[in-house]
């Protein structure tokens, strides 16, 4: 092969190799996943919101807030209520919030709380919760010391 | 006999189509990929901005003094009055003027409150829908209940139309 051909060959494989670089480089940018902004921001804000607001709703157990009912659950359990004790409507109106938000929108999570042997009876999962974890915990005061109720979206 | 001199210039100009040829297959090659990175940063920016929007609706809605839970001026976080939502949700279905009103706030979007605790509940609070991609976003919410004293639970459902 002539001296000028093997030069246009090996400018050929160069400009070859160029354009499959590009390319690549083309594929990756195009495939690299969107900015999901909304989805952030709900994670960061959903754990801490759905307790905060769990915890402030009203019960039918004498007008008490799951707050209160967790309180007398860890300490007295004196509270009579239609579901039973304050542990049993605690456990009652807690299960139904978590089942009209998270088990509704499909979500994997784990509800637990702790700083007393009753209240740590109260725990509620679903789905599958190997992987990364977006946690919020709120301290309940009692006589007996905080509890902790705590609160992983699993994703 | 074919003239010499002809067959030089034919091959030249040949010469010089094909490299005008490869020249233009590469231009294209290279626009074409411009194009579609160029489409493809704006389809992410066009969705990013939706996104935002929906934030940005959620959050005017959970600070709209309409729909609010404040005692002596003192707002409460992610809070509605359900007596307020009730009213607000039908005057906005009732009165077109108030729908353009709240159109400058929530633009293309629907509101609604799903009160799930004690009792299930739905209020439509704006709809205004259009077609293309849409951002939902929910929001664990109070429900006050200022006839009782008592506080439900629910959430917000924001969906924005991009």
């Amino acid at each position: 092969m002539a001296r000028g051909q093997m030069e246009i060959l090996g400018l050929a494989i160069i400009v070859v190799l160029i354009m499959l670089g590009v390319l690549f480089a083309v594929m990756f940018v195009l495939r690299a996943p969107a900015s999901n902004v909304a989805q952030e921001y709900k994670e960061s804000q959903l754990a801490a919101s759905l307790i905060t607001a769990m915890l402030g709703t009203t019960t039918p157990c004498n007008d008490a807030s799951v707050t209160e009912l967790l309180q007398d659950c860890a300490v007295l359990n004196r509270l009579e209520c239609p579901a039973g004790d304050s542990c049993a409507q605690a456990q009652d109106a807690i299960g139904q919030m978590l089942a009209g938000t998270l088990e509704t929108w499909k979500r994997s999570y784990q509800f637990s709380i702790t700083g007393a042997y009753n209240v740590e009876q109260l725990t509620f999962a679903s789905g599958d919760c190997s992987g990364e974890r977006e946690s919020s915990t709120n301290p309940v005061p009692t006589p007996g010391g905080a509890l902790q109720v705590r609160l992983d979206l699993c994703r | 006999m074919p003239d010499p001199l002809l067959n030089r210039g034919q091959v030249k100009m040949f010469e010089t189509l094909a490299v005008l040829v490869v020249f233009f297959f590469f231009l294209i090659f290279g626009a074409s990929f411009y194009f579609k990175l160029q489409e493809n940063s704006l389809m992410r920016e066009l969705d990013k901005t939706g996104q935002l929007r929906a934030i940005q609706v959620s959050q005017k809605s959970l600070h709209l003094p309409e729909l609010d839970c404040s005692f002596v001026n003192v707002q409460r976080d992610n809070c509605f009055d359900i007596l307020k939502a009730q009213k607000f949700g039908a005057l906005v279905t009732a009165d077109e003027n108030a729908l353009i009103e709240y159109f400058k706030t929530f633009e293309y979007s629907t509101l609604t409150v799903y009160g799930v605790y004690p009792v299930p509940s739905t209020i439509v609070l704006y709809d205004r829908q259009r077609d293309g991609s849409v951002t939902v976003l929910q929001i664990p919410l109070l429900l006050y209940d200022a006839r009782q004293g008592d506080y439900g639970f629910g959430y917000l459902e924001v969906k924005a139309y991009g």
